[in-house]
Protein backbone atom coordinates (compact mmCIF):
# COMPACT_ATOMS: atom_id res chain seq x y z
CA UNK A 1 0.00 0.00 0.00
CA UNK A 2 1.46 3.10 -0.95
CA UNK A 3 1.39 6.32 1.04
CA UNK A 4 -1.45 8.11 -0.71
CA UNK A 5 -3.61 4.95 -0.07
CA UNK A 6 -2.91 4.50 3.36
CA UNK A 7 -3.07 8.01 4.11
CA UNK A 8 -6.71 7.94 2.95
CA UNK A 9 -7.75 4.51 4.33
CA UNK A 10 -6.26 5.98 7.72
CA UNK A 11 -8.31 9.19 7.25
CA UNK A 12 -11.25 6.64 6.74
CA UNK A 13 -11.35 4.98 9.84
CA UNK A 14 -10.93 8.39 11.88
CA UNK A 15 -14.09 9.39 9.96
CA UNK A 16 -15.46 5.90 10.97
CA UNK A 17 -14.50 6.41 14.23
CA UNK A 18 -15.93 9.90 15.05
CA UNK A 19 -18.98 8.82 13.24
CA UNK A 20 -19.42 6.07 15.75
CA UNK A 21 -18.61 8.17 18.56
CA UNK A 22 -21.65 10.83 17.04
CA UNK A 23 -23.91 8.69 16.69
CA UNK A 24 -23.59 6.53 19.82
CA UNK A 25 -24.14 9.76 21.53
CA UNK A 26 -26.98 10.44 19.45
CA UNK A 27 -28.50 7.17 19.84
CA UNK A 28 -28.03 6.89 23.40
CA UNK A 29 -29.82 10.39 24.15
CA UNK A 30 -32.11 10.62 21.48
CA UNK A 31 -33.86 7.26 22.15
CA UNK A 32 -32.45 4.55 25.28
CA UNK A 33 -32.02 7.24 28.02
CA UNK A 34 -35.29 8.44 27.40
CA UNK A 35 -36.74 5.01 28.87
CA UNK A 36 -37.82 4.28 24.81
CA UNK A 37 -36.49 0.34 25.06
CA UNK A 38 -36.63 0.73 20.83
CA UNK A 39 -34.68 -2.79 20.24
CA UNK A 40 -33.51 -1.17 16.73
CA UNK A 41 -31.99 1.95 18.86
CA UNK A 42 -29.78 -0.84 20.90
CA UNK A 43 -28.79 -2.62 18.33
CA UNK A 44 -27.35 0.69 16.80
CA UNK A 45 -25.85 1.25 19.72
CA UNK A 46 -24.08 -1.71 19.40
CA UNK A 47 -23.21 -1.32 15.65
CA UNK A 48 -21.75 2.35 16.62
CA UNK A 49 -19.55 0.58 19.55
CA UNK A 50 -18.43 -2.58 16.78
CA UNK A 51 -17.50 0.73 14.54
CA UNK A 52 -15.67 2.33 17.58
CA UNK A 53 -13.53 -0.24 18.52
CA UNK A 54 -12.88 -1.27 15.03
CA UNK A 55 -11.72 2.03 13.90
CA UNK A 56 -9.85 2.41 17.15
CA UNK A 57 -7.52 -0.53 16.78
CA UNK A 58 -5.70 0.19 13.47
CA UNK A 59 -5.84 3.99 13.33
CA UNK A 60 -4.50 5.07 17.10
CA UNK A 61 -3.48 2.04 18.87
CA UNK A 62 -1.39 0.09 16.20
CA UNK A 63 -0.13 3.41 14.36
CA UNK A 64 1.36 4.19 17.96
CA UNK A 65 -0.01 7.68 17.26
CA UNK A 66 -1.86 7.09 20.98
CA UNK A 67 1.70 7.02 22.77
CA UNK A 68 3.03 10.15 20.74
CA UNK A 69 1.16 12.36 22.58
CA UNK A 70 1.59 10.62 26.26
CA UNK A 71 5.32 10.55 25.62
CA UNK A 72 7.92 12.43 27.66
CA UNK A 73 9.44 15.10 25.36
CA UNK A 74 12.88 13.83 25.34
CA UNK A 75 11.90 10.27 23.97
CA UNK A 76 10.56 12.49 20.70
CA UNK A 77 12.73 13.59 18.28
CA UNK A 78 12.35 17.32 17.28
CA UNK A 79 9.79 16.45 14.09
CA UNK A 80 7.94 14.59 16.57
CA UNK A 81 7.41 17.54 19.22
CA UNK A 82 6.47 19.79 16.75
CA UNK A 83 3.79 17.34 15.00
CA UNK A 84 2.59 16.28 18.64
CA UNK A 85 2.73 20.48 19.23
CA UNK A 86 0.62 21.08 16.59
CA UNK A 87 -1.84 18.14 17.26
CA UNK A 88 -2.18 19.45 20.69
CA UNK A 89 -2.78 22.91 19.46
CA UNK A 90 -5.78 22.10 16.96
CA UNK A 91 -7.05 19.71 19.43
CA UNK A 92 -7.59 22.82 21.97
CA UNK A 93 -9.21 24.87 19.18
CA UNK A 94 -11.55 21.96 18.92
CA UNK A 95 -12.78 20.86 21.80
CA UNK A 96 -12.95 23.93 23.63
CA UNK A 97 -16.10 24.82 21.35
CA UNK A 98 -17.50 21.59 21.48
CA UNK A 99 -17.25 21.72 25.22
CA UNK A 100 -19.05 25.34 25.69
CA UNK A 101 -21.22 24.14 23.27
CA UNK A 102 -22.41 21.33 25.22
CA UNK A 103 -22.57 23.12 28.49
CA UNK A 104 -24.45 25.95 26.32
CA UNK A 105 -27.27 23.25 25.10
CA UNK A 106 -27.25 21.85 29.29
CA UNK A 107 -28.01 24.88 30.85
CA UNK A 108 -30.85 25.79 28.20
CA UNK A 109 -32.15 22.17 28.19
CA UNK A 110 -31.66 21.60 32.25
CA UNK A 111 -35.00 22.76 32.98
CA UNK A 112 -37.04 20.75 31.10
CA UNK A 113 -37.95 17.28 32.40
CA UNK A 114 -36.64 14.90 29.19
CA UNK A 115 -33.14 16.72 30.35
CA UNK A 116 -30.81 13.37 31.30
CA UNK A 117 -27.74 13.50 32.68
CA UNK A 118 -25.64 10.50 33.07
CA UNK A 119 -22.56 9.15 32.69
CA UNK A 120 -22.38 8.38 28.84
CA UNK A 121 -21.66 12.25 27.94
CA UNK A 122 -18.51 12.79 29.98
CA UNK A 123 -17.38 9.31 29.32
CA UNK A 124 -17.82 10.03 25.60
CA UNK A 125 -16.25 13.84 26.06
CA UNK A 126 -13.28 12.01 28.00
CA UNK A 127 -12.55 10.09 25.65
CA UNK A 128 -12.88 12.32 22.45
CA UNK A 129 -10.72 14.45 24.56
CA UNK A 130 -8.14 11.66 25.07
CA UNK A 131 -8.29 10.80 21.44
CA UNK A 132 -8.55 14.02 19.54
CA UNK A 133 -4.55 14.96 18.96
CA UNK A 134 -3.77 11.30 17.97
CA UNK A 135 -7.04 11.60 15.43
CA UNK A 136 -5.63 14.47 14.09
CA UNK A 137 -2.20 13.20 13.91
CA UNK A 138 -3.33 10.40 11.75
CA UNK A 139 -5.29 12.62 9.33
CA UNK A 140 -2.44 15.14 9.02
CA UNK A 141 0.89 12.67 8.73
CA UNK A 142 1.50 11.17 5.63
CA UNK A 143 3.25 7.85 6.75
CA UNK A 144 2.71 6.29 10.11
CA UNK B 1 7.75 34.29 8.84
CA UNK B 2 7.05 31.22 6.15
CA UNK B 3 10.60 28.73 6.45
CA UNK B 4 12.71 28.72 3.30
CA UNK B 5 12.09 25.06 2.02
CA UNK B 6 15.94 23.49 2.34
CA UNK B 7 16.98 20.71 -0.06
CA UNK B 8 19.39 17.80 0.25
CA UNK B 9 21.46 14.80 -0.44
CA UNK B 10 20.77 12.58 2.28
CA UNK B 11 19.09 9.66 0.00
CA UNK B 12 22.33 9.57 -2.51
CA UNK B 13 24.58 9.81 0.57
CA UNK B 14 22.63 7.14 2.63
CA UNK B 15 22.38 4.84 -0.53
CA UNK B 16 26.05 5.05 -1.02
CA UNK B 17 27.06 4.32 2.31
CA UNK B 18 24.35 1.23 1.75
CA UNK B 19 22.51 2.92 5.57
CA UNK B 20 18.77 2.36 6.25
CA UNK B 21 16.96 4.86 7.33
CA UNK B 22 16.58 3.10 10.48
CA UNK B 23 20.25 3.10 10.78
CA UNK B 24 20.61 6.31 10.00
CA UNK B 25 18.17 7.59 12.49
CA UNK B 26 20.18 5.69 15.18
CA UNK B 27 22.70 7.13 13.96
CA UNK B 28 21.75 10.34 13.95
CA UNK B 29 19.07 10.55 17.43
CA UNK B 30 16.13 10.34 15.43
CA UNK B 31 12.69 8.59 14.35
CA UNK B 32 12.98 6.64 11.06
CA UNK B 33 10.24 8.23 9.44
CA UNK B 34 11.85 11.65 10.54
CA UNK B 35 14.57 10.41 8.24
CA UNK B 36 11.70 10.08 5.19
CA UNK B 37 10.47 12.98 5.72
CA UNK B 38 13.62 14.71 5.33
CA UNK B 39 14.39 12.78 2.36
CA UNK B 40 11.26 13.74 0.73
CA UNK B 41 12.04 17.07 1.53
CA UNK B 42 8.75 17.42 3.60
CA UNK B 43 10.44 18.69 6.73
CA UNK B 44 13.46 20.97 7.44
CA UNK B 45 15.74 20.55 10.31
CA UNK B 46 17.28 21.89 12.74
CA UNK B 47 20.62 23.31 12.79
CA UNK B 48 21.77 20.27 15.47
CA UNK B 49 20.52 17.84 13.58
CA UNK B 50 21.64 18.84 10.13
CA UNK B 51 25.10 19.10 11.63
CA UNK B 52 24.48 15.44 13.21
CA UNK B 53 23.47 14.30 9.62
CA UNK B 54 26.47 15.65 8.12
CA UNK B 55 28.67 14.54 10.81
CA UNK B 56 27.35 10.99 10.22
CA UNK B 57 28.00 10.90 6.95
CA UNK B 58 31.65 12.76 7.36
CA UNK B 59 31.28 15.57 5.02
CA UNK B 60 30.98 19.15 5.53
CA UNK B 61 26.90 20.58 6.02
CA UNK B 62 26.92 22.47 2.81
CA UNK B 63 27.16 19.34 0.72
CA UNK B 64 24.54 17.53 2.04
CA UNK B 65 21.99 20.46 2.97
CA UNK B 66 20.87 23.66 0.88
CA UNK B 67 18.76 26.50 0.29
CA UNK B 68 18.86 26.39 -3.22
CA UNK B 69 17.93 23.04 -5.18
CA UNK B 70 20.99 20.72 -5.60
CA UNK B 71 22.48 19.82 -8.72
CA UNK B 72 23.48 15.73 -9.10
CA UNK B 73 26.65 14.94 -7.42
CA UNK B 74 27.71 14.15 -11.08
CA UNK B 75 27.51 17.45 -12.65
CA UNK B 76 28.75 19.02 -9.99
CA UNK B 77 32.13 16.71 -10.37
CA UNK B 78 31.79 17.43 -13.96
CA UNK B 79 31.90 21.26 -13.47
CA UNK B 80 34.62 20.69 -10.90
CA UNK B 81 37.09 18.74 -13.57
CA UNK B 82 36.23 21.19 -16.26
CA UNK B 83 37.20 24.30 -14.19
CA UNK B 84 40.50 22.03 -13.28
CA UNK B 85 40.69 21.71 -16.94
CA UNK B 86 40.59 25.41 -18.01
Amino acid sequence: MNGAESLTRRRGQVVLNLASLFFLELIYYGWVAGGVHNPVAVGLIGVCLIGLVLSFRPVIWKTGLWSLTHAKVETLDERQVMVTREALRYSYVIFVPCSLLLMFAAAVAGNHEWYIFDAVLPAGLLYFSHILPAIILAWREKVV
Amino acid sequence: MKPRKIYNRIPVFRNERDLSRQNLADLVGVNYQTIGYLEREEYNPSLDLAFRIAEAFGLPVDMVFSTKPMKPLSEVLRDHLEKEGD
